[in-house]
């Protein structure tokens, strides 16, 4: 479904995260989209949950609200605030944005500092190397250079 | 003084096959934390969408997951269906759910199979994967595979029941539906279950919500959220209730996933009983332009997808949540206090599927 999402600034993000979570919210996910080379946009995505007795109430299926969406632009070489300190559940994805994006979130409760797919120790995709093959000039020894991987 | 101790599990451990690796720090026999470890078999599969046209991409999201394909490709197809301003047919809109419960039903099945070889029940294992035999059989016979169906396309299905095949089904439905009955005093009330199972890694229901659990791990805590109960696809129409538990515990999660095959079984028998007479597919009028979320319930819960384009026939961005993301955060909250023996049936009861994690 197309969504509307209420934009929030990196100073507005925990009172309206807070806010949500008062109300009952229960943290989707988020999602990010690369708008240009310095700004990542943030969507996070928010739902209601039922409870048996509301379900007994005889609440309909389509009666059940929708999502509620938060948006935010930031700058990617800024730090940005963690929601984990209101959803603890936050983090796991705070942390694979931080793999992905190269982006830095400020408070989260574990910090693989950018390396939640990959060792600390893995400083590049272990299965992916580029090599450039140098053909010898004509007439001289071949030097052994690796090849291609 | 209690002795700590790092005790790896994974990621090649025999309670699960998939690479998952959690540190775990114990004190004697109990579990102080759980730190866990991901991407040994990270895919990137979201990146694909810049290389591939949106009509492609229901074929690699179907190999996110090889459990719940089916359902992967209808959220992919729902969400760009949306875009679009589609619909699929109404017969289409059946079969998806046909084929999506299908995919629950032996997913349900396989994780029955696989927990009982959790706590060491491993005649009860050999039983529901027997009968699962069943549901791999409907596949193969209506869709050409028993695995990856690749019956969605965006704007419907494919694939077609004929007549003969319903009949067939239905039979097999039968036996299907038979045998997991019989195991039913087996998986409910025998004492080794019970006592292996049962006040083991409860997960509170302001607990479930706050650390955003989902699918069976949601709702055995008390919360009746199933994205089927939104009735995309065929499921408005049907009679669907969702299974809820109240208990929190792995007792509680195993029994949501029990009785869901059995609802299952009954939402594919009337889905087959009302199937409507249409086209399979609709026409598109062109690429899809804009943004789109959409959710529907795997097996393991609510699966979500993102996708962003610009009316060109490559998407900009594709977003996947599965909902083994979204329990790893219960799980790492359930372990802490567990005994050492607990550590694999508290890790199964979420039913784990690295797979779907690692898209």
């Amino acid at each position: 479904m197309f969504f509307e999402a209420k934009p929030v600034t990196p100073e507005t993000l925990l009172s309206e995260t807070q806010r949500l979570a008062d109300a009952n919210y229960r943290f989707v996910t988020m999602s990010q989209t690369v708008l240009n080379e310095r700004t990542l946009r943030l969507y996070y995505h928010f739902d209601e949950n039922l409870t048996v007795d509301e379900l007994r109430a005889g609440t309909e299926p389509a009666s059940r609200p929708p999502m509620t969406h938060l948006r935010l632009d930031v700058d990617r070489n800024q730090p940005i605030p963690s929601v984990s300190s209101v959803y603890f559940c936050a983090l796991l994805i705070e942390n694979e944005t931080q793999d992905q994006f190269g982006v830095r979130f400020e408070g989260l409760p574990l910090d693989y500092e950018g390396a939640m797919y990959l060792e600390g120790e893995v400083s590049r995709a272990p299965y992916f190397t580029m090599t450039t093959v140098k053909r010898p000039l004509a007439g001289t020894a071949s030097e052994d250079k690796g090849g291609a991987q | 003084m209690n002795r700590t101790t790092v005790i790896p599990f994974g990621p090649q451990h025999p309670v699960l096959p998939e690479p998952l690796h959690i540190k775990f720090v114990v004190e004697d026999e109990t579990v102080v934390q759980a730190v866990p470890q991901l991407g040994f078999v990270h895919r990137g599969l979201e990146s694909l969408v810049r290389t591939k046209d949106f009509k492609q991409m229901v074929f690699v999201v179907e190999r996110i997951c090889g459990i719940c394909s089916c359902i992967h490709a209808n959220c992919y197809c729902n969400a760009i269906e949306d875009m679009l301003g589609v619909t699929a047919p109404p017969r289409a809109q059946f079969l998806r759910v046909i084929w999506s419960e299908l995919h629950r039903v032996h997913s349900h099945l396989l994780w029955l199979g696989l927990f009982a070889d959790a706590f060491g029940f491993e005649s009860v294992f050999h039983q529901f994967w027997r009968i699962r035999e069943h549901v791999m059989d409907i596949c193969e016979a209506t869709a050409g595979n028993r695995v990856i169906l690749s019956v969605n396309v965006v704007g419907g299905v494919r694939r077609d029941l004929t007549p003969d095949q319903i009949r067939w089904m239905l039979e097999q439905l039968n036996e299907l539906e038979k045998g997991v009955l019989d195991m039913s005093k087996t998986m409910l009330q025998d004492y080794t279950v019970q006592e292996r199972t049962r006040g083991i890694g409860v997960l509170s229901k302001n607990d479930a919500r706050l650390l955003g659990a989902a699918g069976p791990t949601l709702r055995g805590s008390g919360w009746a959220c199933d994205e089927r109960m939104r009735g995309y696809a065929a499921y408005k129409e049907l009679n669907f209730v969702p299974v809820v538990e109240q208990d929190g515990d792995c007792y509680a999660r195993s029994k949501v996933r029990f009785y869901e095959t059995l609802h299952s079984l009954e939402l594919i028998r009337e889905a087959l009983h009302r199937l409507p007479e249409s086209e399979l597919a609709v026409k598109l009028p062109g690429n899809p332009d804009g943004e789109s979320v959409f959710r529907v319930e795997q097996p393991r819960g609510e699966l979500f997808y993102y996708v962003r384009a610009n009316g060109g026939k490559m998407l900009e961005r594709m977003r996947v949540r599965t909902p083994t993301f979204a329990n790893i955060p219960p799980l790492l909250h359930m372990l802490p206090g567990c005994k050492l023996p607990d550590i694999p049936v508290i890790v199964l009861s979420i039913d784990p599927c690295i797979s779907c994690t690692e898209r």
